[in-house]
């Protein structure tokens, strides 16, 4: 479930608008998938699907792997979706680099963080 | 008439449900450009092309592979004639790992020739996702700037 609206960072609104315009920017059919979303669940809901779906493919996740996106706290399980070892260890690198969770392409951004550039690259 | 030449074959990559796939692992002799080359290798090809008694040429793949980025890499930036006026030592180790990875190219099924009609095919390998290669880089005791895929 999505967490209130104002628990998001300036970050993390940033990361989902980009999600948001790369998928929309996809094709009509993403677009409407989008619209769709956020006419029953709002705008949070369709940004946050956006960057799940771009986070999968970017990672080349697969189905029982987890999204950074989805991942809900630090607390280690390897029993639970989401809070696998190398889930929560790829969520400490986004968080240790001061980056959104829902970074499209998480690796690419954590790259251009260690390169030091100024900003995330677009997803 | 059935067509001349070798029956082409399909290899079908099959990921079991939350299970690592078995693909081949470096031996510890091997030395670490050499065992990035064999880790990339294998990670590239459908898992069931290399069986365990392939590990050896597969071995000598990666060693090759290392020499002959080694002398490119001489070559590129030391000049190619020595200041005697003989040609770089470079270029014959480069031209010998050449030939070696020509041979085991077509050993391995590697080579463009593999995956033509009349060879055996191969289909696209299974992917791996970060998660994987971040298990797959731990197993080697790197330690990067956290980023999966940094090499030096």
């Amino acid at each position: 479930m999505a967490k209130p609206e104002m628990e998001l960072s300036a970050i993390d609104r940033d990361a989902l608008q980009r999600c948001y315009d790369t998928v929309r920017a996809q094709g009509p059919e993403e677009a409407a998938h989008l619209d769709h979303i956020e006419s029953t669940s709002g705008w949070r809901m369709a940004a946050e699907s956006a960057s799940f779906g771009l986070q999968c493919k970017a990672l080349k996740l697969k189905p029982w792997e987890c999204p950074p996106s989805c991942t809900k706290d630090d607390e280690i399980d390897v029993t639970l979706w989401g809070h696998k070892p190398r889930e929560i260890a790829l969520r400490r690198r986004l968080l240790a680099a001061n980056l959104s969770l829902f970074e499209g392409d998480p690796e690419a951004a954590l790259a251009a963080k260690a390169l030091g550039a100024v900003d995330t690259p677009a997803v | 008439m059935a067509g001349t030449g070798r029956k082409p074959y399909a290899t079908v990559d099959i990921t079991p449900f939350d299970l690592p796939v078995e693909r081949l692992q470096p031996p510890a002799h091997l030395g670490p450009a050499a065992t990035r080359v064999f880790r990339d290798l294998v990670a590239r090809v459908p898992a069931g092309q290399f069986k365990p008694s392939d590990l050896s040429l597969v071995c000598r793949w990666a060693e090759w592979t290392a020499v002959a980025d080694r002398a490119a890499a001489e070559m590129a930036t030391n000049d190619l004639v020595t200041a005697d006026g003989q040609p770089s030592p470079w270029i014959s180790i480069a031209e010998r790992a050449s030939k070696q990875l020509i041979a085991l190219s077509l050993r391995l099924r590697l080579a463009p020739q593999s995956r033509m009609s009349k060879a055996p095919k191969t289909e696209a390998p299974g992917q791996q996702s970060y998660y994987e290669r971040m298990a797959a880089e731990a197993d080697d005791g790197e330690a990067g700037d956290g980023v999966v895929g940094d090499r030096p």
